[in-house]
């Protein structure tokens, strides 16, 4: 959506500057609603002033994604706010260079008591496109949407899923130069999340800037480029996103040391990133876990077949490239990898797309599992084409057979007593 | 375009809403027309069965069974043309007014200037006038044919309207923001302002007017919607153009309104979404 415009030098088009950024609110303890009470009460209210921001600075370069992360009540829907013009910043200043997709929240705006048709209309040209452009776009977007045969129901009697599918299908319609994000990814069913994140893909491809303001991780670990965590109003570390990630798992459930101890590991991490990523020959696009009937899943019974799934795109013609992955539980220890080293894989053209999945008996032993899954190279040993780590996760429930232990491996058990036990040692 | 989102407050109102957000205006009234016609079999014909309603009512008491109207020509017509000005006028003030935080979700989560919301109120109760306007300008034609010379000035006058209308509404919206019961209390105002506003009857008309010339200018000048009233009438039905106090009074008090509301909505602009 346009803005009012102020000249701002330097700032190229979908980048995002802010510069010591503050934002106070005045809590009234007593707050006044009523005109009465206004007038007659003798002495002000009381007020106390809360920072919700604290000199920020931020920088996000045109066409990268770049996220948010922080606690309930850390600022960071403030923050955003701010950028969107919201809130106005009580200090600092804020350059915006490009149409916004203000979108702090899916489907604003939207009537209950219209119908689809009207809403999306509505919607689109709230977003900043012309009515004539919105109508055009109509089409794409109910395809998007998966809607085309619900349009004339009136929106109330849509389920929350259809709403947030057709909010979403607007949003990424209106081709702004900065979308911003603010915890919209946990939507829909599996397979249309599935769609949004590939939709996701395309729109930082195309170059538009994404600012994405969530607390969860792994989102963030998958789409973004950068994050910057806030923390009780301040900027409290910028820059990788696993740094970030786990500077921000430190400070909310880690105590002293473990925060310390995964700083150091988070500034290993940060360092090593690009050797990390391989050569981007291929790319791991995304990734997920599926069940026995392959649908996309977050959870599964243990004790259950289970199949982890990525899609990669071939930037270069390859010959039986490796695929992989690895599974770590919580400890961030590995429990267990499996790859193609073995097989000859075939072909891949520059361009294509490919999905790999590795079906395992899953025998882990309940909790949460992250997968951190790779292409290499054909016997390149460590020679990686791309990688991610922890990518995504499991959660792993049910109960197990054994005692105890990271997994549940198939045993029997059995107890010779007395004599027979004595007559089977003297053999 | 680059913007520096920090700093739009102006020692003047701005007007740049007009051109950079005309499509968004364009959004905010169909979405406001469609919700306020939405599901009525009769749609927009209910907002003309309430002025015809009353008028009769009002003819059937003063005209028919008082008598007092006698000295007033064409008086259903009249009170038509009046409860067009006086109808547009608390419709558009009312709710604009609530406007605000009727729409908290948009405010909260959406940027755009926050005039438009109780503008595409005010605005799309132009459609109601629109239909009134089929009715009375033919009647008023047929009527009175000679007051085709003037009517064309009923035109600038109610658009001065709008801007009076405008100016409440903005005002007010955000007066409503801070203090909910603005909303109550308009509502309650309304009535008594309505028996004051010579809708029903005209300021000259009535029998204490040459020994009460005071109170009769308070009452004209101290109302803001009288010298809108007793204009549009004199235009549409009386064949007459009003004075010059009056024009004046009617082309300066509703922009200079208009532009007051603006630039309070602009001043207080950033408050409204923390407040609401």
């Amino acid at each position: 959506m346009p803005s009012s415009s102020e000249a701002a030098t330097g700032v190229a088009p979908g980048e995002i500057v802010g510069r010591g950024v503050s934002r106070r609110f005045k809590i009234t303890l007593a707050p006044t609603r009523s005109l009465k009470e206004a007038i007659l009460r003798r002495e002000l209210p009381q007020t106390r002033e809360l920072w919700a921001l604290r000199d920020v600075d931020l920088h996000v370069e045109p066409g990268e994604a770049f996220g948010i992360v922080g606690r309930n009540g850390s600022g960071k829907s403030t923050l955003l706010k701010c950028l969107a013009g919201i809130y106005r910043a009580d200090t600092g200043r804020i350059f915006v260079n490009g149409r916004l997709s203000t979108f702090i929240e899916l489907g604003v705006g939207f009537n209950p008591d219209l119908a689809a048709r009207d809403n999306v209309l509505l919607n689109a040209t709230m977003l900043g496109l012309s009515q004539r452009e919105a109508a055009r776009r109509y089409d794409s977007i109910l395809d998007f949407a998966e809607l085309h045969e619900f349009e004339d129901l009136k929106l109330k009697n849509y389920s929350s899923g259809m709403m947030v599918r057709l909010a979403f299908s607007v949003m990424i319609q209106v081709d702004a130069d900065i979308l911003l994000v603010d915890e919209v990814l946990a939507v829909g069913d599996a397979a249309f999340q599935q769609k949004c994140f590939d939709e996701f893909g395309r729109i930082r491809r195309s170059g538009a800037t994404v600012l994405l303001v969530t607390h969860d991780m792994g989102a963030v670990r998958r789409f973004c480029d950068r994050a910057l965590l806030i923390h009780k109003g301040d900027a409290e570390a910028i820059g990788d996103p696993q740094a970030v990630g786990n500077r921000y798992l430190a400070l909310n459930f880690g105590g002293e040391r473990a925060e310390q101890a995964v700083q150091a590991d988070a500034e290993v991490t940060a360092e090593d990133a690009d050797v990390y990523r391989g050569d981007q020959k291929a790319m791991l696009m995304n990734a997920w876990f599926e069940d026995e009937n392959g649908q996309h899943v977050d959870n599964a019974p243990t004790g259950r077949r289970c199949t982890f799934a990525a899609r990669v795109k071939f930037t270069e013609a390859l010959t039986d490239p490796v695929f992989g992955v690895g599974l770590s539980n919580e400890a961030d220890r590995l429990v267990w990898a499996a790859s193609t080293e073995r097989d000859r894989t075939g072909e891949f053209a520059a361009g294509s797309d490919a999905v790999f999945r590795i079906t395992f008996d899953n025998l882990l032993a309940p909790g949460r599992y992250f997968a951190s899954p790779w292409v290499g190279r054909h016997q390149g040993g460590e020679h990686v084409h791309d990688r991610h780590r922890n990518w995504t996760s499991i959660i792993v429930h049910g109960q197990m057979q054994s005692a105890g232990g990271v997994v549940d491996l198939g045993h029997s058990v059995s107890v010779a007593r007395g004599e027979a036990a004595a007559a089977e040692v003297a053999g | 375009m680059a913007v520096n989102v920090g700093a739009r407050t102006g020692a003047l109102p701005r007007l740049n809403w007009l051109t950079g957000y005309g499509e968004l205006l364009k959004t905010l009234l169909r979405r406001e027309i469609r919700m306020r016609y939405k599901g009525s079999a009769l749609g927009i014909v209910w907002s003309l069965v309430y002025p015809l309603v009353m008028m009769g009512v009002y003819v059937l008491v003063f005209s028919v069974l008082w008598r007092t109207a006698g000295n007033i020509p064409h008086y259903p017509l009249f009170v038509l043309a009046g409860l067009a000005v006086w109808g547009f006028f608390q419709a558009g003030v009312q709710l604009g007014t609530s406007s605000l935080i009727a729409n908290a979700d948009l405010v909260k989560k959406v940027w755009f200037p926050r005039e438009l919301i109780p503008a595409a109120s005010v605005l799309a109760q132009l459609t109601a006038a629109a239909v009134m306007f089929a009715i009375l300008v033919p009647a008023c034609l047929i009527a009175v044919p000679e007051t085709g010379r003037t009517i064309a000035l009923a035109v600038p006058i109610f658009a001065a309207l709008v801007c009076l209308t405008l100016g409440f509404a903005w005002l007010l919206s955000i007066v409503n923001v801070f203090f909910r019961d603005v909303e109550h209390l308009l509502a309650v105002m309304f009535l008594p302002w309505f028996f004051l506003t010579p809708v029903l009857y005209g300021l000259e008309q009535l029998p204490a007017a040459e020994s009460h010339r005071w109170l009769i200018d308070v009452m004209r000048y101290g109302n803001p919607v009288t010298p809108y009233v007793e204009g549009f009438r004199a235009t549409l039905l009386q064949d007459t153009v009003p004075g010059a106090g009056l024009l004046l009074y009617i082309f300066v008090v509703g922009p200079a309104l208009a532009l007051l509301g603006l630039w309070v909505v602009q001043r207080y602009e950033d408050r409204i979404a923390v407040e609401l």
